[in-house]
């Protein structure tokens, strides 16, 4: 059951059981205080009425007569005479609740003792043949003979009263909850609109379309959920696109690395093959076998280089106090050989700073042999350190080689990131990858 | 003889297919650039020309591009770059094959011929002795006589015929007809051998060669 059919049917439903519970209620109160009314009313009649039956009937039933029903009648037709239309409707019964005289059609029909024992100035309501009346009852004692009389008055016109009343309420109860309905479903419609809009977004979202957004305005709950909304689909959409790029450096990665294997395994297999299918000369043989020799190896620094970025990535950094010029010149040492013909200028400013040696260490080292097959014009690398503010040192390594093209320099930090080397010069194919993130070349 | 342009710059890989295709008597020449390879194809003529992708100075793509401009020589991308895409582009670019590292030379000169045969320059049909082999059909005719040979059988006389005047071993020949998979057996081998020679009269002509195993002299 969706959520609009849920909440008109809960409200509508507790509208009408409210509504027809107050309007039954007044109704009620309405037809007792008219009855009520009807009934003071009588009550004043019937004295005057009861007096008038006793002084008339005195006139006939002398004191010490027998008091017969006969004399009532005969009373009664007398009174027929006097009163005529004037008198209302009213019984006489004998004191063994025998009828005497009624002008009331069925009377019969009601069981007449329990309104003849009814006390004083209490009434009981009987319908009759479709009229309902208020019925009261007293009694004469008239030379010893109890003789009672009913007075019946004609209350259906409040009944009907009530009826018509209840009719008119559930005439108007019926149009209220239409029109309730009706306003229920368009507010609650109104309400839940954002409801479908964050739900569509959100199976977009879900179906991969992470750029989506939802544009709900309200200041209430719905707009704090559609905020909250767009800030986890912003949230969802950063960590996609964390995690594409992720890939996408493995894959490069991966590409790179590849490549740089496919080289020597195509030679070392092809010869290898060569060797093992044919008898060749000694000439042939001994450049097979020194070709496989020096790919062979090349394979060896491969898997050298990569092991050793395995193990930086896994170990802690290691922050120690270093001497720079100590750092320089241990690295120099070493590289000179490497560096060949070109030649190492530095600039060193002294200092002391905190930081991994061995880390800084493979990195200008790295950076060195880049420099050297970066060509450069003069033969020469500069080294320059430098103090910066706010405590910080800065290592440059200088060349004015060929360069990293514009659009690979901010991948340089990636794992074995390699410059396509038919892009630019031969010289600069090289592991740009300088072993450790950028957050080591700032050591206050 | 068919004259190859090879353009690779890893000396090792160029030299290589060198010595492979001028033991088949290939005419070779090596460049290790994209620049030097456009003036070597505008100043000489070149039956087919194995280039490399990822060139210094003049990428292969470039290149080929320039290539299809002059001339029209066949053209086989020799390369790392395995991805379908790179594939897809140097053949749109009008490459006549793709090769991608590593690859068996033997692979690279099967693809070789192909592409020359396209171009019909290479027949389909290579001449010993009075035996014709037609390595497409893979029919063989003696004296213009159509010999039936097992697969097998032809696979061996192909090998023969493309290491001719090379004394081949026994292990390395038999896994190159029987593959890998299989555990040497030199009975087989000699069988195959014996029937060979039976079937095409060539029984001076293959050589048992002491200690290593066959050799087909020319």
């Amino acid at each position: 059951m969706k959520l609009w059919k849920k909440f008109v049917l809960f409200t509508i439903t507790i509208i009408s059981v409210i509504l027809s519970c107050s309007r039954y209620y007044i109704v009620k109160k309405n037809f007792l205080y008219s009855i009520e009314n009807a009934s003071n009313q009588n009550t004043n009649q019937l004295i005057l009425e009861k007096y008038m039956i006793e002084t008339n009937i005195v006139k006939i039933i002398q004191e010490g007569d027998e008091v017969t029903d006969e004399k009532i009648l005969e009373y009664l037709s007398s009174l027929h005479t006097n009163f005529d239309n004037e008198l209302q409707s009213f019984a006489i019964y004998n004191n063994e609740y025998d009828k005497i005289y009624s002008n009331i059609d069925d009377i019969d029909s009601i069981d007449i003792k329990i309104i003849l024992n009814q006390e004083k100035n209490t009434y009981c309501i009987r319908k009759i043949e479709n009229i309902y009346y208020m019925l009261f009852s007293s009694y004469w004692n008239i030379n010893n003979k109890i003789i009672y009389i009913v007075n019946a008055y004609d209350v259906s016109a409040i009944y009907e009263e009530k009826n018509r009343q209840m009719s008119e309420i559930l005439f108007t109860d019926i149009i209220v909850l239409v029109l309730s309905s009706i306003i229920i479903f368009i507010f609650f419609k109104y309400l839940t609109k954002p409801i479908s809009i964050l739900n569509k977004t959100s199976k977009k979202v879900a179906s991969g379309e992470f750029k989506e957004r939802v544009n709900i305005q309200s200041q209430d709950e719905i707009g704090e959920l559609a905020k909250s909304f767009n800030i986890m689909a912003e949230q969802i959409e950063n960590k996609i696109n964390e995690l594409n790029l992720q890939v996408k450096q493995k894959n490069d990665f991966i590409n790179g690395f590849t490549h740089e294997l496919k080289t020597p395994m195509t030679a070392i297999i092809g010869y290898t093959d060569l060797l093992r299918l044919k008898k060749c000369d000694e000439e042939l043989t001994q450049k097979a076998i020194n070709y496989i020799y020096s790919e062979t190896k090349r394979l060896e620094s491969l898997s050298f280089k990569l092991m050793k970025l395995m193990s930086l990535s896994k170990d802690e950094i290691k922050m120690n106090r270093i001497i720079i010029t100590d750092l320089i010149d241990k690295v120099v040492k070493v590289e000179s050989d490497i560096l060949d013909n070109i030649k190492i200028e530095m600039y060193i400013e002294e200092a002391a700073i905190k930081g991994d040696i061995e880390l800084l260490d493979v990195v200008i080292r790295n950076l060195l042999e880049n420099a050297k097959k970066a060509n450069p014009k003069d033969n020469k690398v500069i080294i320059k350190g430098e103090k910066l503010s706010n405590k910080k040192y800065r290592i440059s390594i200088i060349d004015k080689g060929n360069g990293i093209p514009k659009e690979h320099i901010n991948r340089v930090t990636e794992d074995f990131y390699m410059v396509d080397k038919s892009r630019s010069n031969k010289n600069n194919r090289n592991w740009y990858r300088t072993f450790f993130s950028k957050k080591n070349f700032i050591i206050s | 003889m068919n004259k190859i342009l090879i353009v690779e710059d890893e000396i090792a890989i160029s030299d290589l297919i060198k010595i492979e295709l001028e033991m088949k008597g290939y005419k070779c020449e090596t460049v290790y650039d994209g620049e030097k390879a456009a003036d070597y194809l505008e100043s000489k003529k070149y039956d087919l020309v194995l280039l490399d992708i990822m060139l210094p100075n003049v990428d292969g793509y470039e290149l080929l591009k320039y290539i299809k401009q002059i001339s029209e020589i066949p053209v086989i991308f020799l390369t790392a770059k395995n991805q379908t895409i790179d594939k897809i582009n140097g053949l749109n670019l009008g490459a006549d094959d793709y090769v991608t590292k590593p690859f068996e030379v033997r692979e690279l000169i099967a693809r070789i011929e192909a592409v020359l045969r396209r171009y019909n320059k290479v027949n389909e049909t290579q001449k010993i002795y009075n035996i014709e082999v037609n390595v497409v059909a893979r029919t063989v005719k003696k004296d213009g006589k159509e010999v039936s040979l097992t697969p097998k059988e032809f696979d061996l006389l192909e090998l023969l015929i493309q290491n001719k005047n090379f004394a081949l071993y026994r292990e390395t020949m038999f896994e190159k007809v029987w593959g890998e998979d299989f555990e040497f057996e030199t009975r087989t081998l000699d069988l195959h051998i014996q029937r060979l020679r039976k079937k095409l009269d060539l029984k001076d002509k293959i050589k048992t060669v002491y200690k290593i195993g066959y050799m087909l002299e020319v």
